[in-house]
């Protein structure tokens, strides 16, 4: 295909989504170009010389091609594509975006970028310009959850034998580690790796809870890259089994996009869901508040930190657990500036991470970040996101921070008393 | 419950605080356009209860005319000349694109046709009133003072930017409520 064609198949694509999408066309007619957000990116932050940086200029591709059509684009008062349109429409919305809305916070009509990235990356999709990594990643998962039958004895095997190390290091036999049990009150559905199983498991079971653990992995790379279709297929699976096991509570573990998949947006898709959906750091939280569990301060004397995940705090109103958590569960907690909904992104998210080819943008982004933390003069930094931990990691290897970076519920874990 | 932060959104504009300069001259803007638009009643008839209350006689009247709406109209003028030079440097240049300025121009020239009016010139209020009245019935009564060629020039100029608003970006004027409630909805808890 040609790129010119190409061009045409992304304009009638969005012109489309403009017909069909009341919000869509408002974000794109509202925009007056005034710059309050081009300064709270971060990319922009990292990297002045690309005007792609500016969230502004990242909706401007979109609005300028659907605005061909009209007379006034027409006579070029819209400024015209440029030449190489459909690299640099990629570059804003997959490479230097990572939907984190924070300039929506400084917007004064609270333009929601995501959506218009959303849709343009969908169209990118459409086009097969996406990122193919991502696309691979997820539809890995898709197949994951078709087989989900031959992956399971592996699984359990896996789980069993964590089950038996938890059992050696809190010398409790009674501990377990249940997958898929039917009549549990929670259902909690951990990421791929084994740290983010133990640590609520742990408090699950010192606060005595009815739960079991999702065959599942939380993570939804069709909802990162923005492709409806892939994410669907990826999250109807969890939501199936949370009926069949007849939970009453969701937990999500320490992940961004998903709590916003499963807590808002699957509610969009599937209408009402029959059970409550929470993200692990609530549920810690509940605990405390309810004094079903007590920490050992003690365990945590060192200055810890606490980065607001963009998809918790900004995007769905959760500040104060974490902080609730950390307060009661170590010595040393500080605060960074600016933090909960004005905090900087990490940089690492929609997808960014997952994309080696993307590494220099994502350390760019992270910049702002670094001063945050420096800042602070902290020993550990904790978060509630599996992929801000990644970012922030991997920027605390190349940057040399000399960090350590640990979920909240790690150290709420590090810090329990067993009764 | 999100009508009262959406009105403070409305009002004060919070969310432009860091921007300093474009919060000053935004809200200086918008304030003297609200002014404008109350001021610009009186092309309609006389308000005479208003008149009563602060005890104003003909020739107080257009003093107080002269004053209020001379500051409000310099203010306007003032904000808009620093939003269009702003447009000229740094980032703002290249994301700035041709309608940006087209609408700052043409609010510039209804301003500066409108100052003069009032400074340089003086009209005849009865009958602008009458030149409007006979308008909205479709039979206007034109009479030399309608020819001045600035009223000429802020007349056409203000009809042709009224009809160009749907189609511009000043449909924030009734877009921003819908977008601000949109995502005070979505963000909640």
């Amino acid at each position: 295909m040609t790129e010119k064609t190409e061009i045409a198949e992304l304009q009638e694509f969005f012109i489309s989504q403009k017909k069909a999408n009341r919000y869509f066309r408002y974000y794109l007619e509202n925009c007056v170009r005034c710059g309050s957000c081009i300064e709270n990116c971060h990319f922009y932050q990292g990297d002045y010389t690309n005007d792609l940086n500016a969230p502004v200029f990242k909706n401007e591709q979109v609005r300028r091609l659907i605005k061909q059509q009209s007379l006034l684009g027409k006579l070029g008062l819209y400024g015209r594509p440029s030449s190489d349109y459909v690299d640099s429409l990629s570059y804003a919305v997959f490479e230097s975006c990572t939907n984190c809305r924070r300039c929506v916070i400084f917007c004064p009509f609270s333009i929601d970028i995501s959506i218009i990235n959303t849709i343009a990356r969908a169209g990118l999709i459409k086009i097969d310009k996406a990122p193919e990594m991502l696309l691979m990643l997820a539809d890995m998962q898709i197949q994951r959850r078709e087989f989900i039958d031959d992956y399971i004895e592996m699984f359990t095997e896996q789980v069993n034998d964590l089950e038996n190390e938890i059992r050696k290091e809190i010398g409790d036999t009674s501990f377990r580690m249940p997958i898929a049990e039917k009549g549990a009150k929670i259902l909690y559905v951990p990421l791929s790796g084994a740290i983010t199983m133990t640590s609520p498991a742990k408090i699950f079971h010192a606060a005595k809870e009815s739960w079991t653990m999702s065959k599942f992995d939380v993570v939804n790379f069709g909802f990162l890259v923005g492709d409806t279709v892939r994410a669907k297929k990826i999250l109807k699976p969890i939501l199936d089994e949370a009926e069949e096991v007849g939970a009453e509570k969701l937990v999500i573990g320490e992940c961004g996009h998903a709590f916003k998949l499963a807590a808002k947006i699957a509610e969009r898709w599937y209408g009402k869901l029959p059970f409550e959906v929470e993200l692990v750091v609530e549920t810690v939280a509940n605990y405390i508040k309810e004094d079903r569990i007590r920490f050992d301060k003690s365990k945590n004397s060192e200055r810890i930190t606490h980065h607001d995940p963009c998809q918790h705090a900004r995007n769905s109103g959760i500040f104060e657990e974490p902080r609730m958590i950390l307060r009661e569960a170590a010595v040393d907690f500080v605060e960074m500036t600016p933090n909960r909904d004005k905090n900087w992104c990490c940089g690492g998210g929609g997808g960014l991470i997952a994309v080696p080819d993307f590494n220099k943008t994502r350390r760019i982004g992270g910049e702002k970040k670094i001063e945050q933390i420096k800042a602070t003069r902290a020993k550990i930094l904790t978060t509630t996101c599996e992929n801000c931990k990644s970012q922030i990691e991997d920027l605390n290897e190349y940057y040399n921070l000399g960090i350590r970076i640990e979920g909240v519920v790690d150290v709420a874990a590090r810090a329990l008393i067993y009764k | 419950m999100v009508a009262p932060s959406l009105a403070i959104d409305e009002i004060i504009f919070p969310r432009m605080f860091s921007r300093r300069i474009l919060w000053v001259f935004g809200v200086m803007l918008h304030l003297s356009l609200l002014g404008i638009a109350v001021g610009h009643i009186r092309i309609f008839g006389e308000p005479q209860f208003v008149w009563n209350i602060l005890r104003l006689n003909e020739q107080g009247v257009d003093t107080f005319a002269y004053i209020v709406g001379g500051t409000v109209g310099i203010a306007f003028l003032v904000a808009l000349l620093v939003l269009l030079a702003r447009r000229f440097f740094g980032i703002m240049k290249r994301v700035s694109i041709p309608i940006d300025y087209l609408v700052l121009i043409l609010l510039i020239a209804v301003a500066i046709s409108g100052d003069y009016m009032r400074f340089f010139m003086h009209l005849d209020m009865s009958e602008v009133q009458t030149y409007f009245a006979s308008l909205v019935r479709f039979n206007p009564i034109i009479t030399p003072t309608i020819l001045e060629p600035a009223f000429v020039v802020h007349n056409v100029i203000t009809q042709s930017l009224l009809i160009y608003i749907p189609f511009s970006k000043i449909v924030h004027m009734v877009g921003s409520f819908v977008t601000n409630y949109l995502v005070k909805r979505r963000d909640k808890k």
